[in-house]
């Protein structure tokens, strides 16, 4: 029987090649620690781990405050690309990279599909 | 001319010559819990924790670099050194009731926590500034990615922090 680690990398990586466009993936908890994660070797995880919780927190902060309603992604656009952060379940968040590029209706589509299948996991 | 770290703490004897350099526990916990913990949350929400652990780790870094200096690679003797270290500061009486590093596991006791010792149960754990420190110090020594997780607390109700730390194999 596969880890709990090994599950959600495994379907981290079916992702990643079902949209090649995806450059990383990594699953946090909200407390900022590295639970799972296909992402290129110079990322420095535990610190972009800590980055994705907060953020996401400010995001889910923000949404409530001036939409009045639950979050529903965090969206991040650079000149190289998108970081992408969805709420897995009240204690991860899935954070994804992805490049500027890719068509970001697949993107998203796969990323309601895989969702439950981490919380599943988590 | 920037300062960082520890070097940011000044020399808090010269600038304060009538007030002295220390101050009451209580004002300690107006800046951790009242200051840094509900500001943030206000700000991050449930993302404030990360920020927290952050702060704590990137002071643990520099404690235990510098007292890897004094104690060498010696496991006992560090430990030793970061029980006085944080007995001397007041920020807890630390203990290592289980440690087991073939399966990098470590639990670390604090009784007298300066943050939650006496605080009421408010029904969640709530240190995770010196979670973040002393799974620094720890990693500094092992060189080893930690995961910490404070299991008891004052914060929900508790009558000493425990931390249970894994470190990555």
């Amino acid at each position: 029987m596969a880890s709990k680690v090994e599950q959600i990398t495994e379907v981290l990586r079916q992702f990643r090649t079902r949209c090649p466009e995806i450059i990383g993936s990594s699953v946090v908890s909200m407390d900022g620690f590295l639970i799972a994660s296909v992402s290129p070797k110079e990322i420095d995880e535990e610190l972009v781990s800590g980055m994705a919780a907060a953020l996401l927190g400010v995001g889910e902060q923000i949404s409530q405050e001036i939409m009045h309603a639950p979050l529903s992604q965090v969206f991040v656009k650079s000149e190289k690309g998108y970081v992408i952060l969805n709420s897995v379940g009240k204690d991860a968040v899935l954070l994804l990279l992805v490049t500027g590029d890719a068509k970001l209706g697949l993107i998203f589509l796969e990323i309601r599909r895989i969702i439950p299948e981490l919380q599943r996991v988590i | 001319m920037t300062a960082s770290g520890l070097d940011l703490v000044g020399d808090s004897a010269v600038g304060r010559q009538k007030l002295g350099t220390m101050v009451p526990v209580a004002l300690f916990r107006l800046l951790r819990l009242v200051g840094v913990m509900e500001g943030m949350k206000e700000i991050a929400g449930r993302g404030a924790n990360a920020l927290i652990y952050r702060g704590g780790k990137n002071l643990g870094k520099s404690v235990g670099e510098k007292l890897l200096k004094t104690s060498g690679k010696d496991l006992d003797k560090y430990f030793q050194e970061v029980v006085n270290i944080c007995k001397d500061l007041g920020i807890g009486l630390l203990s290592i009731p289980e440690m087991d590093l073939n399966r990098g596991f470590i639990k670390v006791r604090v009784d007298e926590c300066v943050t939650c010792s006496g605080m009421p149960d408010i029904g969640q754990v709530v240190c995770h500034f010196e979670g973040g420190l002393i799974g620094a110090i720890i990693e500094t020594f092992t060189e080893k990615k930690v995961t910490v997780v404070e299991t008891e607390c004052w914060g929900k109700g508790d009558k000493a922090c425990v931390f249970e730390i894994q470190l990555a194999q």
